[in-house]
């Protein structure tokens, strides 16, 4: 009898459990296979790809202090950084991508961040990996929200200083800043780094399309409480569409901005060395530029002559978009669902680039999912950080191409592989005062299978 | 009038015996006495945020006095960040500006700018001298300059050493660039042979065989202090800023290399292999660069270590995961090298 009851109870729940892993909508994860992303755009001149191939190896070069360690040539790190080269956070799944993770997508790399603590550091001269910074966690920059006065502050925080480094000054004593005094402030914010696949062609798309097809849905945003607006650059009022505010005017401004902060490189458009500590600085500034010589001759390549800014650029300039893999029932059918729910009326899917300087690059027709517009995203998603016009609450509508891949989303990093994924980073959408709220409803009341779809779909980019 | 000829002048006029002002030749020995207490031997090196900080007190005391303010500035010369340097330079500039009639920060504005800016520095002096032949600071800060390899003329030399000795018998010209500090012995200081030979020479020294972990890394923080007086400086030529460049990247191998010996000897055998997978994800990096120097060097000293480790099958697989790496960046040089190791390591299996 006792047996029988305990087969009884075995079967209900092997046939719930059965029940509910058909009906729960999961995020399958990034997806396997070959990276489809990281080469030059296609149809480039052979010349044009040689400027990809040697601006490549510039968003991969290492920086030390001063170019002074094997392997870590470049020169200029810190006093405060929060890595040492663009590749080590732009990674996943393929040089140009986003935060790579140990066990998950192509590259199979822990967080470089935790390195950076010892790394080329004297013995009893490490320094403390934040508490937000984890080995399979995303990588993140850390901003303070609010100066000690309680003004706004905003800015980036680097991770990171060049003391106790084997190449820095002698003098440098610079100590991290108390991060964790300020995370039991609730004064600090992540961001994380943002994929740059593509991004040439949306840097050579007219505002007069961006603003077109945002126009296009004015009535259906209307319809689903979405408002939003372009952030605009404040010198000639025109949009601005890189960033998560998409704060940064042009890929030339996003690449010296990133520079600057993130690995402390000075350069001809962010000359000023940040911090401000005397003893620390050990460069003259910018110290990354323009090159009047290579070696003895006054003539060189484009990547030779050009400032390691310049090469970034040129490197996201050439970089082809991630290539989706959409080919299933449930991704087309994902697909269906992710434009009649709404979710296309930020995540726009198309967009055309204009004439280009580039060969075969005019007129392309993309698939970027973003109108590149700010959004009130609400409580919950709002960092209480303003940039530009992008208020405290206020985001781009990150593009979707090439999400089935990425290990982590939202502007922090919060949504990952330990808690839902895309699913939740499409759940977080929603909190008192976000544009997202109806289109997530719509989500919430589709089937599990419907929404399934949608997660299969969002992968399949 | 150039100013050759005005330092002739200054040299006749002096010997007349009427000196167009006190020459200013040596400091008077409350400065020194002030100067000495400020700096004992060995502080700037020690602390050189301290010990500047004392000779800005000096400064304050002695406002108007030169000495004390080109002490000052030889030791930001010496031990200073480009922090320092940029500070020193405003603030003389800023002075001069302040004082728009008077030579002393005239002088010391066009002083700070020595291995700077040193053409600028020249240029400022021969404005003073072409107003004041006899001020002898000038010209030993000229014939300081003429004097060095980098801005060297003898002819100049001679007639501004000249002046200034006649303005200032038995006082001494000091010699420009400050010396160098030694390369570290610990790290051999042998300079880069370009074949990995210099970071090799030198390992059956005892020091290097008994060296710690964290001595190591202080004769590497101590070759990277020496590569910044060289770096920041115009007394230095380009070719020879690259040379020091790669030396100092070469012991960087040396040092690591003898880093996971230390590890290896005191059976800290995890913190052995971080490193040594740190250096080979850093000749993976130099495999990328078609041009790199050190490639060889590095390969070497990498897979030598894995060698030491009697492990046959760690070595195999260290050479299959850098060939691997190589055929996403072909270069027969590299694969030659790597060839040519494979045979010498795997045979001495």
């Amino acid at each position: 009898m006792r047996t029988t009851r305990v087969r009884l109870l075995f079967v209900l729940l092997f046939s719930f459990m059965l029940a509910r892993g058909a009906l729960a909508q999961v995020d399958p994860g990034p997806r396997g296979g070959p990276a489809n992303a990281g080469g030059p755009l296609a149809g480039l001149s052979a010349a044009e790809q040689g400027l990809f191939n040697d601006a490549r190896d510039v968003f991969a070069e290492v920086d030390s202090v001063s170019g002074g360690i094997a392997g870590e040539d470049g020169s200029g790190l810190g006093p405060t950084f929060n890595a040492n080269s663009c590749a080590a956070c732009h990674a996943q799944p393929a040089v140009g991508g986003a935060s790579p993770h140990p066990r998950l997508g192509q590259v199979l790399r822990p967080n470089p961040q935790v390195a950076f603590a010892t790394l080329d550091r004297l013995t009893g001269r490490n320094q403390v990996v934040p508490s937000f910074i984890r080995v399979d966690g995303p990588v993140r920059e850390a901003r303070f929200i609010r100066n000690p006065d309680g003004s706004p502050d905003g800015g980036v925080h680097g991770l990171y200083t060049i003391a106790g480094r084997v190449d820095a000054p002698l003098s440098c004593t610079l100590a991290q800043p108390d991060f964790a005094g300020q995370l039991a402030a609730n004064n600090v914010i992540f961001r994380i780094p943002t994929p740059t696949f593509g991004l040439g062609l949306v840097d050579n798309t007219s505002e007069e399309q961006l603003i077109g097809r945002f126009n296009n849905t004015a009535t259906a945003r209307a319809a689903a409480g979405i408002g939003g607006h372009f952030n605009t650059n404040g010198n000639d009022g025109s949009i601005t569409r890189f960033g998560w505010k998409a704060q940064n005017k042009s890929l030339l401004i996003f690449s010296g901005e990133a520079y600057n902060v993130e690995q402390g490189v000075t350069n001809e458009l962010f000359p000023t060395e940040r911090g401000g500590v005397e003893s620390c600085e050990a460069n003259p500034t910018p110290e990354d530029h323009s090159h009047l010589f290579n070696g003895a001759s006054t003539t060189g390549t484009l990547t030779q002559m050009s400032s390691d800014a310049v090469s970034f650029a040129n490197f996201m300039r050439l970089l082809a978009p991630p290539a989706d893999t959409t080919n299933t029932l449930t991704e087309f059918n994902g697909r269906a669902l992710f434009n009649s729910i709404g979710c296309n009326l930020c995540h726009t899917p198309t967009l055309v680039s204009e004439e280009s300087i580039f060969t075969n690059q005019t007129n392309v027709v993309y698939h970027p999912y973003s109108d590149f517009a700010v959004h009130h995203m609400g409580t919950r998603l709002a960092d209480g950080v303003s940039q530009g016009n992008a208020g405290p609450d206020e985001f781009r509508s990150a593009p979707l191409w090439g999400a089935g891949q990425r290990i982590f989303f939202l502007h922090d990093g919060r949504a990952g592989p330990a808690n839902g994924g895309i699913l939740r980073a499409i759940l977080e959408h929603s909190s008192p005062g976000s544009e997202a709220n109806t289109v997530v409803n719509r989500f919430q009341a589709l089937s599990p299978g419907q929404r399934q779809d949608i997660l299969n779909f969002l992968r399949s980019l | 009038m150039g100013w050759t000829m005005l330092a002739t002048l200054a040299v006749l006029v002096s010997a007349a015996g009427a000196p167009l002002r006190q020459p200013l030749c040596e400091a008077s020995a409350e400065v020194r006495r002030a100067i000495d207490e400020a700096t004992p031997p060995g502080a700037l090196e020690a602390d050189f945020e301290r010990a500047s900080s004392s000779l800005r007190a000096v400064r304050e005391r002695f406002p108007q006095d030169l000495f004390a303010h080109a002490r000052y500035q030889d030791a930001v010369f010496d031990g200073g960040t480009e922090g320092h340097l940029k500070r020193m330079l405003r603030e003389y500039q800023q002075l001069s500006a302040e004082h728009p009639q008077e030579t002393l920060y005239e002088y010391l504005a066009g002083r700070a700018r020595l291995g700077r800016g040193t053409k600028k520095a020249v240029r400022a002096m021969e404005r003073i001298l072409e107003r004041e032949p006899a001020f002898a600071p000038a010209l030993r800060t000229l014939a300081e300059i003429h004097g060095s390899a980098a801005f060297g003329d003898a002819a100049k030399e001679r007639v501004e050493r000249e002046a200034f000795a006649a303005l200032c018998p038995g006082s001494q010209i000091a010699r420009r660039p400050s010396p160098l500090p030694e390369r570290s012995r610990l790290l051999g200081g042998a300079g880069f042979a370009g074949d990995g030979r210099s970071a090799e020479r030198g390992a059956s020294n005892a020091d290097q065989r008994e060296a710690t972990a964290e001595e190591i890394g202080r004769a590497l923080q101590a070759d990277q202090a020496r590569l910044m007086r060289i770096r920041l400086f115009d007394w230095y030529s380009e070719e020879t800023k690259a040379r020091e460049l790669l030396d100092a990247q070469a012991e960087c191998w040396k040092a690591w290399r003898m880093t996971v010996e230390h590890h290896r000897r005191v059976s800290d055998l995890a913190k052995a292999d971080a490193l040594l997978a740190e250096m080979e994800q850093r000749l993976v990096t130099l495999q990328r660069d078609p041009r790199s120097a050190l490639y060889r060097l590095a390969a070497r000293t990498v897979l030598g270590l894995y060698a030491d480790a009697k492990d046959p099958q760690r070595l195999r697989d260290a050479f299959d995961r850098l060939r691997r790496s190589l055929g996403q960046t072909p270069n027969p040089a590299h694969a030659a090298e790597l060839d040519r190791l494979q045979a010498t390591l795997v045979a001495r299996e």
